[in-house]
């Protein structure tokens, strides 16, 4: 088994974590977008996140004795600069669903080249 | 599983905005709704709010009527002598209900609506998009 | 004798032309599999191009088309690749299930 095609694997199920993660933050802004006093909240770009931790994103927990996240379960994210309602609420419907567009066609692009890699292992392999 | 609470975050999104829908019609409907005398009060505007918190049930925070109240604003005057609610100097009290902001408040909530179905057709796709890799 | 080992040579040079020089048509030797380590080459040249652009399109950075385009061209060499291992084997085949 080739080590390398292993990693692009490894990339792809984290990226495809984080995208995941921001999509539920990002409908939470949505459906708070009349809510007082709620701040918008994006999460860290993945190249970041991967430039910080040098590699790898979170520890995936397969046994419930391993190592938790540090960064908690639910996304929590940071909250985004812009303007805020008189009553408090920052979200732009608009940059908002910018940023959903944004992540499907992430989530789109990671899952052809999973199933793109997928395909190619099947015919060096024979199948 | 994160896009599986995207989809019920997104869909309690689209609840909260028809339960608004349901009380700009209501102010709407009964913009003339005046008292029959002068001792009962006329119609008053509703008001509603939301907030967000954690379901259990979910496993996620979602976002939820918080309460429906009244607008205790002052109420206009009409003068209208004739109106059976008429006081001694033929002033009434009618609603305090402004059409064209409910049409305003109407449009906005028709918009975020809109955008929270979209966020839940995204996420459905995407959802469907990773169980095709299968295949 | 030489026929089978002469169809895939041929095989292989339609499908690969572009990324081999033209070696003439030798029927078995040095020529032959100094050309076939030579595509082979490139083929892998080509997938470890394709698999460092689709590490950078999964982290989110890169331009998407060149990527997409580069993982299409290690797809079909591989595809290619794989075409002519298959031939050579049958073609092995071949010769082996002559009778002597």
């Amino acid at each position: 088994m080739d080590k390398s095609r292993l990693a692009l694997f490894d990339l792809a199920d984290q990226r495809l974590a984080h995208i995941g993660r921001r999509q539920e933050l990002l409908a939470k802004n949505i459906a708070n977008a009349d809510t007082p006093g709620w701040n918008a909240r994006d999460l860290k770009p993945f190249a970041e996140l991967l430039a910080r931790s040098g590699g790898s994103i979170a520890p995936w927990r397969t046994a419930p004795t391993h190592l938790a996240p540090t960064h908690g379960t639910a996304p929590q994210g940071h909250p985004q600069a812009g303007e805020r309602a008189p009553d408090g609420n920052s979200v732009a419907l608009d940059v908002e669903l910018a940023k959903v567009a944004d992540t499907e066609s992430a989530h789109s692009l990671v899952t052809g080249l999973y199933q793109k890699y997928l395909a190619m292992f099947r015919t060096a392999a024979g199948r | 599983m994160d896009l599986q609470k995207a989809l019920t975050i997104s869909a309690r999104g689209m609840t909260v905005q028809t339960s608004r829908l349901r009380v700009i019609a209501e102010n709407l409907a009964n913009q003339d709704t005046t008292g029959t005398s002068p001792q009962t009060q006329p119609y008053r505007r509703k008001t509603i709010t939301f907030a967000n918190a954690m379901d259990r049930s979910v496993g996620a925070e979602t976002v939820r009527v918080k309460k429906i109240g009244r607008d205790m604003g002052d109420l206009p005057l009409r003068y209208d002598p004739s109106h059976p609610a008429a006081d001694e100097r033929g002033y009434l009290r009618v609603p305090n209900v402004n059409s064209f902001v409910e049409v305003m408040d109407m449009k906005e909530a028709e918009r975020s609506y809109s955008a929270n179905l979209n966020v839940l057709q995204v996420s459905r796709s995407m959802l469907t998009r990773a169980i095709e890799m299968l295949k | 004798m030489a026929l089978p080992a002469m169809s895939a040579l041929q095989a292989y040079r339609a499908i690969d032309a572009g990324a081999l020089e033209k070696a003439p048509a030798q029927a078995a030797g040095g020529g032959f599999s100094a050309a076939m380590s030579r595509a082979l080459e490139s083929v892998v040249d080509t997938a470890r191009k394709a698999e460092g652009g689709a590490m950078q399109a999964i982290s989110g950075q890169g331009d998407i088309t060149s990527i997409v385009t580069a993982v299409a061209k290690a797809e079909l060499a591989l595809q290619t690749t794989v075409a002519v291992r298959d031939r050579v084997v049958q073609a092995y085949q071949d010769i082996m299930r002559m009778p002597i």
